[in-house]
């Protein structure tokens, strides 16, 4: 088993506090990915589970054990970084072979793991090339290898396929989800990218200045982020301001969008005379020509721009509010011109609603 | 802001590169390019790693001179005008700042050097700090900014040295996805403002069908295409180009038959797509080319359409914005996608089966050269 579980955990560095007290779990056998802009504490989290640093406070658990007094090789925990970290001196089999070596592991078996190793990640029959001789994904197979034939039971993954061009990413991806499904380990993999995070993960961990913002399946982070960060960190959204004016808080009701009309919500973020923010994706506006629409839940604004982008479409919209959206759309669909009037509909089941922030919407979704 | 602009409308130039060759060792960086930028057009060079971007970039600032051929500013050959004389700005992927200096000295390190009057370099640097939203920075040091602030200082650096002509090399690839996508707007907005003439290079597609007004596609130092958004991704002439602008599938074939309305293709993977009826002649080798975005799925059979196919999904995916599936293809795959909406992302998973159209006008065909 290998269930891993933080427990309001706290790393400063001198007075920067680069996590700041995180809870969560990973469950045995789970992929769990990291998104957050870069600084917001992933690869400190990373490096506090491998145990090569440890938390100013809170504790860290394996299978409900504390493990911060467990040293870093005893953790059976691999860790892949990013530039694989291969010897260049050492062929594929001495390196795959390293760390078994590196724990003083008994010899009589070293061999068998590593081939053992080395064959899942279909690297068998090139035990004596020499490293430079491997392309990227190859390096990165022999990387995963040599954790492999630790026994590891928990695969740390730091950008593990950053240096990789799109395609052989995708590849790699599909490769990893894969191996890790096979062999039945717990996988914690930090990424940039977001359509990797979303693409391999089970579950993704969205993480902002230290703090934990959300913690869910990749369909529902899209679907239903939690917070405006969320929202406006994964994939693109707009948001528009207003005072919820009808309704009752988690019911049905109407949030009046400031200098525009009121918008019917489906499930409040608060009650009447509180402020609120109205989320949607871009993807899920629709526009509609002022002729042929109602306008339910609409809103009147005048085309800006009509900008093709390749498999989509980017419109510019300033609303009546003042405020501009923008609204992709599949290319092939109905062209738009400048000045056009036109509504912008909110589908109330796509909204996403949260109480005004504190420190105002710009700094609520601030990514840096 | 206002005396910034009228100080230098003038003299934007018109770019004209004609036959420009440009060697190293055995090396041609830039085969026999030739191509037209009109003042103040911002055009993106776009291609892979080695197309010639960066070199192409260099011969227009002076930092190369071309072996055979020749680049003009408006009727004025430019060969062996040295860059320092060129009135050129530079925007590097690295932000390339004097980490000594503080923002505002950063700006008017160009006038500094060339003994220009100071005040005046002042008064540009502080608007065009106002402009990039950085009028609190100026006497911060490079090291107290976040990458996206430091690209706008190296942006407003390259703008209030008073250039005719911006050139930026990937000067978004530094930095996280999300600040990139909305520097990319601020990008295009501020070089229409001031009016310059933009020339700019990546390798993000997206980023080059937001910020352009031309799209010049590079490969092996040669142009494969030159257009605007709508025209490359309409009708892309090459299949480098397909597969640069969309994700494409890509089938190789013979015309097998032609016909009033369709030609029909026999691919190698053992099956047969119509197309639209064309000049090339039966038994050409032909490579087909389909966007996965083009391709349409139905829910219900319409009584046989062209091009209709009953598929296995054998992976899907979802990348951000959009949801993938690759379905067998014979004995290859095609893939499709779709737009993500609640309904696709509860959709089709893999082993169902899904009923594709590929409809003829959809499909790009490229004749196969026999060497």
């Amino acid at each position: 088993m290998a269930t891993i579980r933080f427990e309001n955990v706290t790393k400063r560095f001198g007075s920067k506090v680069a996590v700041d007290n995180l809870s969560f779990e990973v469950k045995d056998g789970e992929y769990v990915t990291f998104l957050g802009p870069s600084g917001c504490g992933k690869t400190t989290t990373l490096r506090m589970i491998a145990g090569l640093i440890n938390p100013s406070e809170g504790h860290i658990y394996w299978d409900d054990k504390p493990i911060e007094q467990v040293p870093p090789h005893r953790r059976h925990i691999g860790y892949c970084f990013q530039h694989y970290a291969i010897f260049p001196h050492l062929n594929v089999y001495d390196n795959a072979i390293y760390g078994l070596n590196a724990i003083g592991h008994p010899s009589k078996n070293t061999i068998e793991r590593g081939n053992a190793a080395l064959k899942i990640v279909g690297l068998s029959g090139r035990e004596n090339e020499w490293p430079k001789r491997l392309n990227a994904p190859d390096l990165q197979r022999l990387a995963i290898a040599r954790v492999l034939a630790m026994g590891s039971k928990v695969l740390l993954l730091d950008e593990p396929l950053g240096a990789l061009d799109l395609k052989v990413r995708e590849e790699m991806q599909d490769e990893l989800r894969d191996l890790v499904t096979k062999l039945g380990l717990t996988a914690i993999h930090v990424t940039h990218d977001q359509a990797e995070g979303m693409a391999i993960a089970d579950r993704v961990i969205c993480m902002r200045a230290g703090k934990l913002m959300q913690l869910d399946k990749p369909n529902n982070i899209l679907l239903s982020p939690e917070n405006p960060f969320t929202a406006n960190f994964i994939g693109e959204s707009d948001f528009l301001e207003g005072l919820i004016v009808a309704g009752k808080k988690s019911g049905p009701g109407f949030i009046e969008v400031y200098g525009g009309p009121s918008l019917v919500i489906k499930n409040l973020p608060g009650g009447v005379g509180e402020a609120a923010i109205v989320s949607i994706r871009r993807e899920f506006m629709k526009i509609e020509s002022r002729e042929k629409s109602i306008g339910e839940n609409g809103i009147l604004g005048k085309v800006q721009s009509d900008r093709l982008i390749g498999d989509y479409r980017r419109i510019y919209i300033q609303l009546e509010t003042g405020k501009t959206v923008q609204v992709k759309v599949p290319t092939g669909s109905e062209l738009f011109k400048p000045m056009q009037e036109v509504f912008v509909i909110f589908p109330s089941d796509l909204l996403n609603v949260y109480p005004s922030p504190e420190e105002g919407l710009n700094a609520a979704i601030s990514v840096q | 802001m206002l005396r910034y602009l009228y100080n230098r409308s003038d003299f934007v130039p018109r770019i004209t590169f004609n036959s420009v060759i440009k060697k190293f060792g055995q090396k041609l960086p830039i085969n026999d390019l030739s191509f037209v930028i009109e003042d103040g057009e911002f055009v993106v060079l776009l291609g892979p790693t080695g197309a010639g971007k960066t070199t192409t970039l260099k011969l227009l600032a002076g930092l190369e001179t071309p072996n055979e051929g020749s680049i003009n500013f408006d009727n004025e050959e430019v060969n062996n005008i040295p860059p320092e004389d060129r009135k050129v700005g530079f925007v590097f992927e690295q932000f390339n700042l004097f980490p000594h200096m503080h923002v505002l000295d950063n700006l008017i390190y160009g006038p500094r050097v060339h003994r220009d009057n100071l005040n005046d370099a002042r008064i540009v640097a502080s608007e065009m700090l106002d402009m990039m939203y950085l009028d609190d920075t100026q006497h911060l040091f490079p090291n107290e900014l976040s990458g996206g602030m430091k690209q706008r200082v190296g942006i407003a650096r390259a703008v209030s040295g008073n250039p005719q002509l911006l050139l930026m090399d990937e000067p978004l690839g530094a930095l996280d996805a999300k600040i990139r996508g909305s520097l990319r707007i601020e990008l295009r907005n501020l070089v229409k403002e001031l009016g310059l003439t933009c020339v700019m290079a990546t390798h993000d597609t997206l980023e080059a069908f937001t910020i352009a007004d031309r799209i010049l596609c590079l490969n092996n130092g040669q142009i494969e295409q030159i257009g605007t958004p709508e025209e490359i991704y309409n009708s892309p002439k090459t299949p480098f180009v397909a597969n640069i602008i969309a994700e494409c599938n890509n089938y190789h074939g013979v015309i097998s038959e032609k016909g009033e309305e369709y030609d029909t293709v026999k691919l190698e993977n053992g099956l047969k797509l119509l197309i639209n009826s064309n000049s090339h002649e039966l038994n050409t080798k032909v490579q087909l080319i389909i966007k996965a975005n083009d391709i349409i799925q139905r829910t219900k059979s319409k009584s046989s359409e062209i091009n209709e196919f009953e598929l296995k999904i054998v992976n899907s995916r979802l990348l951000g914005d959009y949801y993938r599936w690759s379905c067998t293809f014979g004995d290859d795959v095609i893939k499709f996608k779709k737009m993500i909406t609640p309904e696709v992302l509860i959709g089709d998973r893999i082993n169902q089966k899904v009923r594709l159209v590929i409809p003829p006008n959809k499909i790009f065909i490229y004749q196969i050269n026999n060497e």
